[in-house]
């Protein structure tokens, strides 16, 4: 049903890692994202704090 | 030096590294069980706390007696389903010469030593969620039963080479999301269906009250703890036997480069996602464990930009299953039922689509699988949950599961010898 291996034999394989061999731009893209939305919800957060408390 | 004595001493080498990397994985381990003392105990009120720790440091201590006992002959002689294979369990037997001082055996005691610290964390994951109102004696027999067959049992199956899940279904969970994450929350849930929640947990009218934990910073410092102790735990999960390169439990090439690059992207991603989701300290603290959770089947396939956009995903769907759970009215103190159960779902379905394909490492091994992977969840979440609810059910029938409302407003400590805190703190043997 779903394939994500790059590899098809163990033998002799070295980089192996999921999507190693591509697509794996579009996961790093992802990581960037992950830990760039939360910096906006920590903002919105904080932003929300600071108003309450003036 | 002849080349026989050469190699005789590299062989011996080899043996030496094998026999000093278990023994300190298992001393690493032991992080895990401290951290979860440290949790529960700061997720108690401070009536409860030192119950909440004696519980904890009991079902420690009764794991491994009875590991030795039965637990390691249970791996050994379980593979096949429900029907032991005594020969294969020989060597598991307390009595046979490689459970005990053996010149000629250098890796059964390490081995031995490190299951059985996967057994504790396993009894301490269900431990977190039971706390402030489950009896003693019911809880070391339900922690037993959890750590010392069900887990084994599990892990005879879908751990161990020659294990049914593995060679029938290609089942692959490296870092044991399923064979001890599922198990354990399942079992658990199974035990809360029949304990009830603590007394002022939920109103008539199904709404739920928060109740909070005496000291939030010993809850953070323990999963700090236990996080470190997932070193040992996922180092745990490789083999060096000597050969040209480590494997994982099946055989498989892997590196310990891998596991790195994957257990740190793994904490961080849960951490960073649970707090997206909460912005509380308490789950972005359990966030780590939802991430290393949610990618410990495959990390030993997955590249570290694929481990962290799932741990990251694990570590929202942690407190979402758990807001679930609280609108079901189960009461599960720590949330160990979704950031063990419900990640370790994710785990090991997920690797059936991220992993799909991955050619088996041997060639009595199907490959890896979406089928494989979902069919052995459920086996799993049915391992874990039927062992749970039933024991549950008995000790409940027998009057022996849960402590009296009375005895929960005054305190678990009364049961205890000793006093948690000095006298200006509120403890039931103050009379406060």
């Amino acid at each position: 049903m779903f394939n994500s291996s790059p590899i098809t034999s163990w033998e002799g394989a070295g980089v192996f890692g999921t999507f190693a061999e591509g697509g794996v731009g579009l996961w790093v893209i992802l990581t960037i994202v992950c830990c760039i939305i939360p910096l906006f919800v920590s903002f919105s957060a904080e932003k929300r704090a600071e108003d309450e408390h003036k | 030096m002849t080349p026989e004595e050469i190699k005789a001493m590299v062989d011996m080498t080899t043996t030496i590294n094998l026999e000093v990397y278990y023994y300190w994985c298992t001393a690493i381990m032991i992080l895990i069980h401290a951290g979860f003392m440290m949790y529960e105990m700061g997720a108690s009120r401070v009536k409860h706390v030192l119950a909440a720790g004696t519980k904890n440091v009991l079902a420690f201590a009764y794991m491994i007696p009875t590991f030795w006992l039965f637990g390691w002959w249970i791996y050994l002689a379980m593979t096949n389903g429900f029907i032991p294979d005594f020969e294969a369990g020989a060597a598991g037997v307390p009595w046979g010469e490689n459970m005990g001082p053996n010149l000629q055996d250098n890796a059964s005691g390490v081995f031995w030593g490190a299951f059985t610290l996967f057994a504790c964390t396993t009894a301490s994951i269900m431990s977190g969620s039971v706390i402030e109102r489950i009896r003693m004696t019911a809880f070391i027999i339900l922690a037993v039963v959890l750590g010392s067959v069900a887990w084994i049992l599990s892990a005879a199956w879908g751990w161990h080479p020659a294990g049914w899940m593995v060679t029938q279904l290609g089942y692959h969970d490296f870092g044991a999301s399923g064979v001890v994450h599922i198990i354990s929350g399942f079992f658990a849930l199974g035990v809360l269906i029949h304990l009830g929640p603590r007394v002022g947990r939920f109103n008539a009218d199904g709404t739920a009250n928060v109740i909070r934990g005496h000291s939030l910073p010993m809850t953070m410092v323990g999963l700090m703890l236990i996080v470190v102790g997932f070193f040992g735990f996922l180092g745990g999960c490789l083999f060096y036997g000597g050969t040209a390169q480590w494997t994982n439990i099946y055989g498989g090439p892997t590196t310990l480069s891998t596991i790195c690059f994957n257990t740190l992207m793994g904490i961080a991603g849960g951490m960073i996602g649970a707090y997206t989701k909460t912005k509380d300290p308490f789950w972005m603290m359990s966030g780590a464990l939802c991430g290393i959770i949610s990618v410990a089947a495959g990390m030993d396939l997955y590249h570290p930009s694929v481990t962290f956009v799932l741990a990251f995903l694990g570590g929202v769907i942690g407190p979402i299953s758990h807001n679930f759970l609280v609108k079901l009215r189960i009461d599960d103190a720590v949330g160990a039922v979704s950031v063990h159960g419900t990640c370790g779902i994710l785990g090991v379905v997920a690797l059936g689509v991220l992993g799909g394909g991955y050619p088996p490492f041997s060639e009595d091994v199907p490959t890896i699988t979406f089928f494989g992977q979902f069919v052995g969840m459920l086996v799993m979440v049915a391992l874990g949950f039927i062992p749970g609810y039933v024991l549950a059910w008995i000790f409940k029938s027998l009057g022996m599961l849960r402590a009296s409302d009375e005895v929960q407003e005054t305190g678990m400590d009364v049961e205890i010898a000793a006093h948690a805190y000095p006298e200006d703190m509120k403890t039931p043997h103050a009379g406060v």
